[in-house]
């Protein structure tokens, strides 16, 4: 769409980036909040892919983990609570030159921002979602998300939260056009560098849901599965997300083809294990970005072009 | 007064008598879904086409599909025209043609038939097989005779059979050619705009709708004992014809903007149903976002990663906009929002007409987020203002809200065809390097402006945030930064309020009353203030188009009137009202704001009526404000 | 030389790229007017603020705030003229700056080479432009290339706009070796050859990323349209050898390139630069690159099935494959 004609003399494919080049303000999250694990993969997917900084524009909404482009020496656009998919949608339309990643979190994309999970996933426009779910508000002070577990007590809800947790996985594969689903964990740092990978690469909208732990409020949560990593279930397929470094630890794994909705829907829906991989992959949804990309056209044409539509009122 | 026109055989009829008149209002008003609006459209166009002045304003029911035979129900078109040009929708109905006699009623009872109004009405429903209709046709006969409009009853449905064998779909051609008839318009010219207005049907239904037309011509010239003559001027200049939506959907174009998100919300849709068809030929997108808040956000998204973006929508939708037109004001995005008003609160008048949006649009958010605020008078100015908005927006790295409204939405009015130029046109974005250690919010404190970046530009890189910041986006909470950012950011709007130039006072530039306007009230506010002047009163009007920031000069332009009286079409209690004392009384927004501004002790007087003001009610009101203030003269 | 057909449908074929070029060039001088308007200050912000703000915004004043910078020195306005003129030549220019035409026994390679450097210049003006916009423009460093702007300082932005070019010449004027600086960015040379031509002449240009064929057949041109990436085609009409090599047809070479006629007889004479034995290694070069390795019955099948379910490493698939086979009894 509007892009500078041309470069000038600057011969932006032959510089190298290295960590430093993406590096932003210093992370002020707690001690092991699984963000910083986040934006360590994160980084390392940056270098890995040599993304330039200037062409990648990191949106969140609001909340702990939507610091995030605040780390980065990317572009960035910090702003409202439950808006950042709206806000990455307008920047992807606009210019789909630019590599757009979106980092939410439980209230954010689950709850506030409801509307716009759903509609996005319908869009199916190329970007890279991050849900980073820790089951509360932390930002806060522990308030019950929409993903904290039945039962867990918080400041809104002290005796147990009263219904059972929302599942953002049932409920982005049952959603029409969905195109890349994917869930990892922040402390295996191997699986969820793999799976941003993935995600990155997956031409659509790709929403990978991050299990997260909150020093503060939800120590607990994941406190067994990362003892014991046989509790924790490695979707593994070719075409899925694929960390050799794995094997020797997670040895509990089902092997689940990611282009089989079905399957991906009945593995998601089953609540007793945790399960890590890429549950849905489809590259040949309908992309909203694609059909709504417009010709490019010179000033001189669009005055032409109105002086036509003037002459269907003329008088 | 009823009179049945009798057949006559051509050879016997004697020559119509010809009314000559200056100007003439008509309206065609129906059950919905019967094309009487069609059938104004075209009317107004063709009369606009062979040179009278034109205001054409939609008769809206509510609801999509009314029960039929409604006096509520009544749909249709309402065109002014003159010799003259015409500035607004004017007073009373001149001739109506009206196909039952629930919806004749129904505008009977509104007062909107002048005392000798012609009636062309449809009467097929007095033979009804429905006795209940028959009846209701008797009562509404019975109640109508009191009055002295002249009745002429006509076999639409009768007629039209012998074309169509679905009367519900022809009598608004054949009413049209009636009007045709009556007021000798063009036939090719009408055949023209039937062609226009049938683009995307078939050749036959063209076909049958000019046959339906020809009938109507046939009919009158062989029923009718009356002409109405309102000369026309062929046009000097090129002239373009259009309503206030598909003006803004124009500007937008003309403008250069190439995004535009919306949740479909009357009056304002219509913008994007034009846009809808061209937006992507001009490089634009369309974006039909999930709701009002997505809408905004899309618009915010793209015009910070490039060229300013707008949005469109109607009081309710605004209402959800809010948090994000503060995000935008914080960030320095810049951002144009069209807010066609309509009446409120809440879901309130959708498609009625009200100013009500103003104080909303000024002030609605929390903390402060001053931004620009525009309204377009005329149809013109809708063309022309979403320009002038996208400039300023850049130019100042702001929020530009233009406030439109649902008669200049849906009215139609010819003006000057558009001489485009490149230079109204987005700049090709520049995606050059930012300046080594430039940062993003480099404010210069003579004009509270700063360079803007965008994605793609190396070495610009930052994140902005709604979080309270300094000039380089960082995040900071510390008394000294939150007061230097906001007022840099409130000194933009007076250094814009430094390049504006003082209104022009219409009529004398001293007296004894000075009307205040603002946006699509001004063409009412102008013909009352000259009719009263006509009868003596000293009376001048001044209309605003800046109300955010006000223009310069007024308190000074108001010192030269004894009196100064806003006109707006939104609620001020009433003086008279025996609850209501100088001190409880809540005013009109514009005289809130004037009041607050230039310590002036403005006063208003305001209706919320669901249509336009007409001007013979402002004369009303000036006359009265002049009559206390020559009691009140020593 | 070749019929006028061949030109107009290697013409109509590369319309994208031209367009794309001519858009290019378009933009620049777009911004080069800008540049020149934008300095009459107060009468530009009149206009760009459009008919509305006409009785509303006094223009010097808000002219003071748009503009960034001081006024242009009048070197500098000389210069972004200058600018815009050269620009204007270049848009005027029709189709005919898209042919070269290579008189016989010369290089072909510098025929095309003469005519991108007198194009360059667009590329050249648009920075200019830029550089004098933002007050940073310095002629001693940054020179004044408006009317030749070799290829080899084109950026790599600049190359990927490069403008198609459709070449005719002599077969016996067709230097591989000569041809192969030029290839980069997204540019295409169409050489429509007129006869008699060595028999692979393209062959050893074949590589990973760079769009190969020798064709007889004009359609080829549409497979480049959506191509990112450099390509040469040569219309031949002898008895040549045909191939494409499509670098988005697979990972391998072999997946690459597709021979669909190979000389029966082994070339014995001389011709232009090239002698016989030269010739003759051309070809070989070709078969060896055609050359599959021997692995199973159809190997094509199972990569390509492979290939298409994803994985983003085809040498990995590949040893995977060969891993399977052979514990298996080897029938896929």
């Amino acid at each position: 769409m509007t892009q500078c004609a041309i470069l000038p003399m600057l011969d932006d494919d032959e510089r190298e980036f290295a960590l430093g080049d993406y590096e932003g303000a210093v992370a002020r999250w707690c001690p092991g909040c699984g963000d910083h694990s986040v934006l360590t993969a994160v980084e390392k997917l940056l270098v890995a892919e040599q993304l330039k900084p200037e062409q990648t524009v990191f949106v969140s909404g609001i909340g702990c983990s939507s610091r995030f482009p605040h780390y980065l020496k990317t572009y960035g656009f910090h702003g409202l609570h439950g808006r950042a998919l709206p806000v990455a949608t307008g920047v992807k339309l606009h210019r789909p030159d630019l590599d757009v990643f979106v980092v939410m979190g439980d209230g954010d994309c689950c709850s506030i921002g409801a509307a716009h999970w759903i509609h996005a996933i319908r869009y199916n426009i190329h970007m890279v979602a991050m849900l980073l779910d820790n089951s509360i508000y932390g930002l806060t002070k522990k308030q019950t998300s929409p993903t904290t577990p039945q039962g867990f007590k918080t400041n809104t809800q002290p005796f147990g939260s009263f219904l059972p947790p929302l599942n953002p996985l049932t409920t982005t594969l049952g959603t029409t056009n969905v195109s890349f689903v994917a869930q990892t964990a922040e402390w295996v740092p191997a699986h969820l560098y793999a799976t941003l990978r993935a995600a990155y690469r997956h031409q659509g909208f790709s929403f990978v849901r991050i299990l997260q732990r909150c020093p503060m409020y939800t120590q607990g949560m994941y406190e067994a599965a990362v003892r014991d990593p046989g509790m924790i279930e490695l979707l593994v397929h070719d075409d899925g997300v694929v960390a050799p470094e794995l094997d020797k630890i997670y040895r509990n794994r089902a092997t689940h083809d990611p282009s089989d909705l079905d399957s991906a829907r009945r593995l998601a829906e089953d609540s007793t294990r945790i399960r890590l991989g890429l549950f849905y992959r489809n590259e040949s949804r309908a992309r909203y970005d694609l059909l709504r990309k417009p010709p490019k056209v010179t000033s001189s044409e669009r005055i032409a072009l109105l002086n036509q539509e003037l002459d269907h009122y003329a008088v | 007064m009823t009179a049945v026109a009798a057949p006559a055989s051509p050879e016997l009829r004697i020559a119509p008598t010809v009314l000559n008149r200056a100007e003439h209002t008509i309206e065609i008003v129906s059950d919905a879904g019967e094309g009487a609006q069609k059938c104004g459209q075209i009317f107004g166009a063709v009369s606009a086409k062979m040179g009278n002045g034109v205001w054409t304003v939609e008769i809206i029911p509510a609801e999509i599909q009314p029960p039929p035979r409604t006096a509520e129900g009544a749909s249709g078109n309402r065109v002014r025209f003159g010799t003259g040009p015409v500035t607004n929708g004017g007073d009373e109905t001149n001739l109506v043609i009206a196909f039952n006699e629930q919806v004749l009623l129904g505008r009977h009872r509104l007062g909107a038939l002048a005392s000798d109004a012609i009636v062309l009405l449809e009467n097929s429903w007095a033979t009804s097989s429905n006795p209940d209709i028959r009846s209701a046709w008797d009562k509404t006969l019975a109640e109508l005779s009191t009055t002295s409009y002249r009745i002429i009853e006509v076999p639409m449905e009768q007629q039209c059979l012998t074309i169509d064998e679905n009367p519900r779909k022809g009598k608004n051609m054949f009413a049209l050619g009636l009007l045709a008839y009556i007021y000798d318009r063009s036939l090719e010219r009408i055949d023209e705009q039937i062609a226009y207005a049938f683009r995307k049907k078939s050749e036959e239904v063209y076909n049958r709708n000019v046959a339906l037309m020809r009938l109507g011509v046939e009919w009158a010239a062989a029923n009718l004992d009356f002409r109405i003559e309102v000369p026309t001027h062929p046009p000097t200049e090129a002239l373009v014809v259009m309503n206030g939506n598909e003006a803004l959907g124009m500007g937008a174009l003309a403008s250069g903007m190439e995004l535009c998100a919306m949740y479909p919300i009357t009056p304002a849709t219509s913008v994007s149903h034009y846009l809808a068809e061209v937006f992507s030929k001009f490089g634009g997108i369309l974006h039909q976002a999930e709701d009002e808040i997505a809408a905004v956000g899309v618009a915010i998204g793209a015009s910070y990663s490039g060229k300013v973006a707008f949005t469109i929508t109607s009081g309710p939708g605004f209402a959800l906009k809010t948090e994000f037109i503060g995000l935008a004001v914080i960030t320095e995005t810049p951002l144009v929002i069209i807010d066609v008003q309509r009446g409120g609160p809440s879901t309130g008048l959708p498609t009625k007409v009200e100013q009500s949006d103003l104080l909303a649009a000024l002030f609605a958010e929390p903390g402060d987020a001053p931004r620009v605020v525009i309204a377009p008078a005329t149809i013109e100015e809708c063309f022309h203002v979403v320009v002038t908005a996208r400039q300023i927006a850049e130019t100042f790295r702001t929020v530009v809200i233009i406030l439109s409204d649902a008669n200049l939405s849906t009215g139609v009015q010819p003006f000057p065809r558009p001489q485009l130029k490149k230079e109204w046109l987005a700049p090709e974005l520049d995606l050059a390097p930012v300046k080594q250690g430039q940062r993003p919010y480099e404010w210069d404190a003579r004009t509270g402006t700063s360079p803007r970046s965008i994605p793609g530009q190396p070495g610009g890189m930052f994140t902005v945030t709604g979080l309270s910041h300094d000039e380089g986006s960082k995040v900071a909470y510390g008394a000294g930064v939150h007061q230097r950012a906001t007022t840099m950011r409130s000194r933009k709007l007076a250094v814009l309020q430094q390049t504006l130039l003082r209104p022009a006072i219409n009529g004398d530039q001293d007296g004894d009353l000075l009307v205040v306007g603002w946006g699509s009230t001004k063409g009412a506010i102008e013909e009352a203030v000259e009719r009263a002047r006509a009868e003596g009163i000293r009376a001048s009007s001044v209309h605003l188009t800046f109300l955010s920031p006000l223009q310069p000069g007024l308190k000074e332009i108001f010192s030269r009137f004894r009196k100064v009286m806003t006109v707006e079409i939104n609620y001020s209690d009433q003086p008279g009202d025996p609850f209501i004392t100088e001190e409880n009384r809540r005013r009109g927004q514009l005289a809130m704001l004037l009041r607050a501004q230039t310590l002036c002790d403005v006063d208003c007087w305001t209706r919320v009526p669901g249509e336009p003001l007409r001007p013979g009610f402002i004369h009303q009101a000036i006359r009265d404000a002049a009559l206390t203030l020559t009691g009140a003269r020593p | 030389m070749q019929s006028d057909e061949r030109v107009d449908a290697a013409l109509s074929a590369l319309r994208p790229r031209i367009a794309a070029f001519r858009l290019a060039v378009s933009g620049a001088m777009e911004r080069a007017k800008n540049t020149l308007a934008s300095e009459s200050g107060p009468d530009q912000a009149r206009v760009a603020l459009g008919d509305f703000a006409a009785r509303l915004i006094d223009p010097d004043r808000f002219a003071m705030i748009s503009s960034r910078f001081g006024p242009l020195d009048s070197v500098s306005l000389a210069i972004v003229e200058r600018a815009v003129k050269a620009l204007e030549a270049l848009l005027r220019a029709g189709d005919e700056d898209f042919i070269v035409d290579v008189r016989a026994g010369t290089s072909a390679a510098a025929a095309i080479r003469a005519r991108m450097t007198a194009l360059g210049p667009a590329f050249a003006a648009a920075t200019i432009v830029d550089l004098v916009r933002r007050r940073t423009y310095d002629p001693a460093q940054h020179g004044l290339p408006l009317e030749a702007h070799p290829f080899q300082k084109w950026t790599v932005a600049e190359r990927r706009l490069a403008p198609p070019l459709v070449i005719r010449l002599d077969g016996r004027d067709l230097d591989a070796f000569e041809l192969a600086p030029l290839i980069d960015g997204w540019v295409r040379l169409v050489l429509l050859v007129a006869e008699p031509c060595t028999v692979a002449p393209l062959a050893r240009l074949v590589s990973p990323g760079v769009f190969v064929a020798q064709t007889g057949d004009m359609k080829v041109l549409e497979r480049v349209t959506d191509f990112d990436g450099p390509a040469v085609i040569a219309v031949m009409s002898g008895s040549e050898a045909r191939f494409i090599h499509d670098p988005r047809a697979g990972s391998a070479m072999w997946q690459r390139i597709e021979v669909t006629h190979m000389p029966a007889a082994q070339p014995r004479k001389s011709l232009g630069a090239r002698s016989a034995w030269q010739q003759r290694d051309d070809l070989s070069h070709l078969k060896a690159l055609i050359q599959q390795p021997v692995l199973a019955a159809n190997p094509a099948e199972v990569l390509v099935a492979a290939g298409s379910s994803g994985s983003y490493d085809p040498a990995e698939r590949l040893t995977a494959w060969l891993l399977d086979q052979s514990t298996t009894d080897g029938s896929p």
